[in-house]
């Protein structure tokens, strides 16, 4: 039996008018990678929003419930720097910064560790070598990060949150507009790192929850507000879903 | 009928468009054109790098434009690090959206006070009140006081322009506040920071009401040596003593010399500041 990490109990997230997410309880053990799947709007990448506070520096939303990391309350443990530099976060789009592939793949960890000329090297090229983009750009480290394509900017931004080396990484659809050989990219890096990371995946893509996952978390919106309806390993959920939106979903 | 209508109305207002551009174009055209006509053929060597002699009838404007430049130096050291700090406050410290507009409100109307009235207040607060006298940094912190809303709003502007995927990554990346500040809202906003800088430094350079009672005189200042008492002269005061004068042919050549370098200083800012919006403008379209 593996540690549980993250413990995510009674978490709803709302607006004034309307609750996003209502009641929401699962958790999260050590390397463990958890696919969360279910229509758009039903409030998937707000849970991973919540997870690491940013949903609750966003005006207008409110947060409650409790999430324990490693048995604390995160919403009173600590300061939100500190958490978020061991529950770290992939967004949707690739976003790099004006500067160098290497400036950029710095970015984060020279905020949290002091960093010497070697050591510097050491981390970019590590991050680089995991996030499957070393071979590309090991070359022009020097260059403008404007100028690669979007799936390389997206493994360099996978390379830029690995670098702080998080325990928790926090995705959110990381392949949703790349092309096939970038996601191949990021799905092996995935692979690589479930026996190491703890992971919560945001996506759309069934096929891709079904290769990478070691359990799935439905959440639907039917009601209006997202709620989990089916939690269980990946074998469970793909083939035998219990809750009829699973089905209904498995099946559109 | 509705067509030629439509015809009617569409050149009537590209024809609006155009005057009203040719219109500010002119006033601007023949003032800088009058100036330069008449001012540079005062301009000499001798006339930049002498001191002006016979009250600004005869020798040069060397003290009148080192006062200048201290006044704007002064100025910028005041102005930089509040409007920064005033900036921070309203794009990153204050999250209530009221409070923001509240703010924004205050600045622009700051920014709409007459000149004068920096001026008589700084009269009385600091040559009569502190008994500082007449002295350069009266000057600078009523210039600076002047200037400071249009560079805090330029930079706070620039500060809401910068894309929201760099602040939510480099939070999502465990940046705290001040080094998402230096890493990230600074550097990104460094640009209409200093366009916003110079264009008020521009401003301060040209003004004569602020200082006329606080820290300019039209003779016997040098550069200065302290802080109370010690007024330094001005390009502006300077042109509006010449001025008075302009019934002497050589105080009236004199007067356009001095304009004629008011306006090169001037325009060197504005110039000076082009390259920083450029640049903004690139890195937004980069983004």
């Amino acid at each position: 039996m593996k540690n549980v990490i993250l413990s995510v109990r009674s978490l709803e997230v709302r607006t004034l008018s309307r609750a996003i997410l209502g009641g929401v309880s699962f958790e999260l053990q050590e390397s463990e990678l958890v696919s969360v799947v279910g229509p758009s709007g039903s409030g998937k990448s707000t849970l991973l929003r919540a997870l690491n506070r940013l949903a609750g520096e966003t005006p207008g939303l409110m947060v409650s419930g409790e999430v324990l990391y490693h048995g604390q309350n995160i919403f009173s443990c600590c300061r939100v720097h500190e958490l978020r530099k061991n529950i770290g976060m992939l967004f949707q789009k690739p976003c790099v910064y004006p500067g160098s592939i290497l400036r950029n793949v710095l970015f984060g960890v020279k905020h949290h560790q002091k960093l010497n000329a070697k050591l510097a090297a050491d981390i970019s090229e590590r991050s680089l070598r995991k996030a499957h983009l070393w071979e590309e750009v090991k070359d022009r480290l020097h260059h403008p990060a404007f100028e690669l394509s979007m799936g390389q900017k997206q493994r360099l931004c996978f390379a830029r949150l690995l670098a702080v080396d998080p325990e928790i990484l926090l995705l959110d659809e990381p392949t949703a507009n790349l092309d096939p050989h970038s996601t191949l990219e990021i799905e092996k890096t995935l692979m690589e790192l479930k026996d190491s990371k703890s992971i919560i995946l945001v996506t759309h893509l069934l096929s891709q929850a079904r290769r990478l996952s070691d359990r799935v978390i439905m959440i639907s919106a039917a009601s209006g507000t997202g709620i989990i309806v089916e939690d269980g390993s990946a074998a469970e959920f793909f083939e035998n879903p219990k809750a009829l939106e699973t089905q209904a979903y498995l099946k559109s | 009928m509705k067509d030629s209508i439509r015809t009617l109305k569409e050149n009537f207002f590209t024809g609006f468009v155009f005057v009203s551009g040719l219109i500010t174009l002119g006033f601007l055209a023949a003032a800088l054109g009058l100036v330069t006509f008449k001012g540079f053929r005062a301009v000499s060597p001798a006339f930049l790098f002498t001191a002006m002699r016979e009250g600004g009838v005869s020798g040069g404007i060397l003290y009148q434009i080192a006062g200048t430049v201290i006044l704007a130096l002064t100025t910028l050291s005041i102005v930089l690090p509040i409007a920064w700090g005033v900036a921070l406050l309203r794009s990153v410290y204050i999250p209530n959206t009221a409070l923001r507009q509240g703010l924004s409100f205050f600045l622009y109307t700051l920014n709409g006070i007459p000149s004068i009235l920096f001026g008589i207040f700084g009269f009385f607060l600091f040559v009569k009140g502190l008994g500082w006298g007449k002295s350069w940094l009266t000057g600078g912190i009523l210039l600076a006081m002047m200037i400071l809303p249009a560079v805090a709003m330029n930079l706070s502007e620039g500060m809401d322009r910068i894309p929201k995927d760099y602040i939510e990554n480099a939070r999502a990346l465990g940046l705290s506040r001040s080094q998402l500040i230096w890493s990230v809202l600074a550097p990104q906003s460094f640009s209409s920071f200093m366009s916003g800088l110079l264009l008020g430094l521009g401003r301060a350079a040209g003004e004569t009401a602020p200082v006329i009672f606080t820290a300019t005189v039209f003779a016997g200042a040098f550069i200065p040596k302290g802080i109370t008492d010690n007024p330094v002269l001005s390009l502006p005061y300077h042109i509006f003593n010449l001025a008075q004068e302009s019934y002497q042919p050589q105080a009236l050549q004199n007067a356009w010399g001095s304009a004629f370098v008011l306006i090169a200083m001037v325009f060197f800012f504005n110039l000076a500041q082009l390259p920083f919006r450029l640049r903004f403008h690139e890195e937004a379209e980069a983004a």
